[in-house]
């Protein structure tokens, strides 16, 4: 089972993934965080062990970035069910190279996300056998 | 016959004899006075006594009288004496022998044998006395002479006679040079040449120069003259020595000083000439001929101004004439012409020696400089360039001696960096007390390398410190110079001021700064509300009829285009105050 969570420290932004999310199947109830902090100890206490979960992350935040909480993800016991899309809202080059090399990173989104991003994720090597059972 | 009053001495033990011979005596010369002795020891008391002229003595041979006999003699040296035998027999001989003047035998004996006799005795003696005191005063003669003198043998050149000089002289004493011969006082190498001399002139007069030795050893140079004469009957030759030692001594000595003085003004480059009243060559040393490319020969009576570049001839003209009451004047130095045509540069001293009867002119001495000139006109041309390049470059620049810790340095440092000209330090020390501190460890390194291990160029940017304590951006360029064994002796350094350039570069990039501090903000704050707009348009575009919540989407939609705006409105603001 993916379920999928959405870290944004702007409402609008969480909102509106918020909808396309559920609109476009992948999942009826998103979390969503708007401190990443947050969002951390969710997954170390309250997440499920059972459970994929597809983050969708914001880099320019002002508590905790985006970077940082990819660090703090590397702690969390068995991060292996994570896949992480950054979500940014401008193509920095530098950034894309750092988030290539991060394990959990699956994808690199620039705003705003559109629901021809949310189909092409299900199509992403890690997440696609979750949308083959349903479909 | 006989002039004066003779006063005549009997001994004649008969009184009887001394009356008939008086007698006999008083007929034929009146003013004989005779006086009677009747012993030979009355008569020697007699002879002591008063003035004889002869003693006749009538003698029996008898020998105990020998002794008194030869007093009598020595008493009376002056006076001759006679004596009166019986016969002529062989012991007269020995009575003369012993200084008997003369005989008379008895049966002879009467006035005028007797008278003839006494002035024929009282004559000799006479002239025997004369020939004694000449004897006597050639005897002085050589022993007192101050010349050293010796008589020698002819056969065997030992040693007759020395006088007190060649005593003196030598150091052996009378005895000593008695029982030596002459070729014991010629030294080791001499006797070759010697003997062939004195053999070949054996019966004549000779001189000769030969190398004695003296008692102590030392050598000595004399000259002997010697002539041969008869000394004691026997074929000798009395010799003068002159001690010339001192005077072949004194005679290299000024022969060495001759050569020396010779091979100096001859072979010495140093040019000496002797001009005359009107300036026209008496001497020129043989060099002449070098630097002139004239013989000595064919300079003299030139005149010394025709040599003279006609440039320089007025110059020297006036300089010649500070002689007049300067005794020495250098010329300033001065171009001649050879006989090549060639141009060559002379430095000269002149020397008044008008009044020296020897010389009666002035002595010029000269030296060909030709070469130094060249040299100094190139490290002058080559300076000017140098001073005019770094003026036209307003570079400051710089030359550290390594040994000596000393640094030259071109006059822009008071223009480039405010310090008065004699505040600049002379050492390194100063120069890198000026530079700034962080630029100082860094550069400090590289210096080192340059220093020690012959880093041949280095060009560094620096902060140095000027007058006033602000500081300047430097550029420097620097070279270091080696010696022929490849080791470090001097570097030249160009010091450019790049305060202005490295200010420029400074502003722009602090635009860049900005202006990428904009870029960024555009992608990113700009972005951020379009990005939302964009997407909530989207979303209701595709899902229009599928949005429970399609107010707050228009409402989102609202707010997200107002931040947009006043981000951009914030970016216009920003960019206008800062660029």
């Amino acid at each position: 089972m993916l379920r999928t969570i959405i870290i944004d420290d702007d409402e609008i932004i969480t909102l509106l993934q918020k909808n396309l999310v559920k609109k476009c199947d992948l999942d009826s109830d998103p979390y969503s965080f708007k401190n990443a902090e947050h969002a951390i100890e969710f997954l170390q206490n309250d997440s499920d062990p059972s459970v994929e979960y597809l983050i969708m992350l914001d880099i320019n935040m002002p508590q905790m970035t985006g970077w940082e909480f990819l660090n703090r993800l590397k702690s969390v016991d068995n991060n292996e069910r994570f896949s992480v899309v950054m979500v940014t809202s401008s193509i920095d080059r530098i950034d894309k190279r750092k988030a290539a090399n991060d394990n959990h990173v699956v994808d690199f989104i620039e705003k705003p996300v559109s629901a021809r991003h949310c189909e092409k994720l299900k199509g992403l090597s890690k997440l696609s056998m979750h949308f083959q059972e349903s479909a | 016959m006989i002039e004066k009053n003779y006063r005549l001495l009997y001994v004649e033990s008969k009184f009887s004899r001394y009356h008939i011979l008086r007698d006999l005596l008083e007929e034929e010369s009146p003013e004989i006075q005779l006086i009677y002795a009747d012993s030979i020891e009355v008569a020697v008391k007699n002879t002591e006594e008063q003035f004889l002229d002869c003693i006749l003595l009538h003698f029996n041979l008898d020998d105990s009288k020998i002794d008194f006999l030869l007093k009598l003699v020595e008493n009376r040296l002056d006076a001759p004496v006679v004596v009166l035998i019986e016969k002529v027999e062989g012991n007269i001989q020995r009575f003369l022998k012993l200084g008997v003047s003369d005989y008379i035998i008895k049966g002879d004996l009467n006035a005028s044998t007797l008278l003839k006799t006494f002035q024929h005795t009282i004559e000799r003696k006479k002239a025997q006395r004369q020939i004694n005191n000449s004897e006597k005063k050639y005897q002085s003669l050589f022993n007192y002479n101050p010349m050293p003198m010796w008589v020698l043998d002819n056969e065997n050149l030992k040693f007759l006679s020395v006088n007190k000089a060649a005593i003196k002289l030598y150091g052996y004493s009378e005895e000593e040079f008695l029982k030596m011969t002459v070729r014991d006082l010629w030294a080791p190498d001499q006797e070759k040449h010697t003997e062939k001399i004195v053999s070949r002139n054996k019966e004549r007069f000779f001189k000769l120069r030969v190398r004695h030795l003296k008692k102590c050893g030392m050598p000595i140079d004399v000259e002997v003259k010697s002539n041969p004469l008869i000394y004691e009957n026997r074929n000798a030759r009395v010799s003068l020595i002159n001690d010339v030692t001192e005077k072949l001594k004194a005679l290299k000595k000024i022969a060495e000083s001759e050569k020396r003085f010779k091979a100096l003004v001859q072979e010495g480059s140093e040019l000496i000439a002797v001009i005359d009243a009107e300036n026209n060559y008496t001497y020129n040393s043989p060099s002449c001929e070098t630097v002139f490319g004239i013989s000595s020969k064919e300079l003299h009576h030139k005149n010394f101004f025709d040599l003279i570049h006609s440039k320089d001839r007025d110059t020297i003209f006036s300089e010649l004439w500070r002689l007049q009451d300067q005794a020495r004047i250098q010329f300033s130095s001065y171009r001649i012409l050879t006989a090549n045509n060639e141009v060559k540069w002379i430095e000269t001293i002149a020397t008044n020696l008008k009044n020296d009867p020897v010389i009666n002119g002035i002595v010029l001495n000269s030296r060909d400089i030709t070469e130094f000139k060249e040299q100094e006109l190139q490290i002058k041309h080559s300076l000017e360039r140098f001073n005019i390049v770094s003026k036209a470059t307003s570079d400051l620049i710089t030359d550290y001696n390594i040994e000596h810790d000393t640094m030259n340095f071109s006059e822009s440092v008071t223009e480039m960096f405010g310090y008065p000209i004699e505040e600049v330090g002379k050492s390194a020390a100063w120069w890198n007390d000026k530079i700034h501190p962080e630029d100082y460890k860094k550069l400090q390194p590289k210096v080192q390398k340059m220093k020690e291990k012959g880093l041949k160029n280095l060009t560094v940017e620096y902060r140095f410190r000027c007058y006033d304590q602000t500081y300047k951006y430097i550029l420097d360029r620097s070279y270091l110079i080696t010696d022929d064994n490849n080791l470090p002796v001097r570097i030249i350094g160009s010091m450019q001021d790049i305060t202005e350039r490295k200010r420029y570069i400074m502003q722009v990039e602090e635009t860049n700064k900005r202006l990428r501090e904009i870029a960024w903000t555009q992608s990113h704050v700009v972005r951020a509300p379009l990005a939302k707009v964009m997407g909530l348009v989207d979303l209701m575009k595709n899902y229009k009829n599928d949005l429970d919540n399609f107010d707050d989407v228009i409402e989102n939609v609202l707010i997200s285009a107002n931040e947009l705006d006043q981000v951009i409105r914030k970016i216009a603001r920003k960019t206008e105050r800062e660029l």
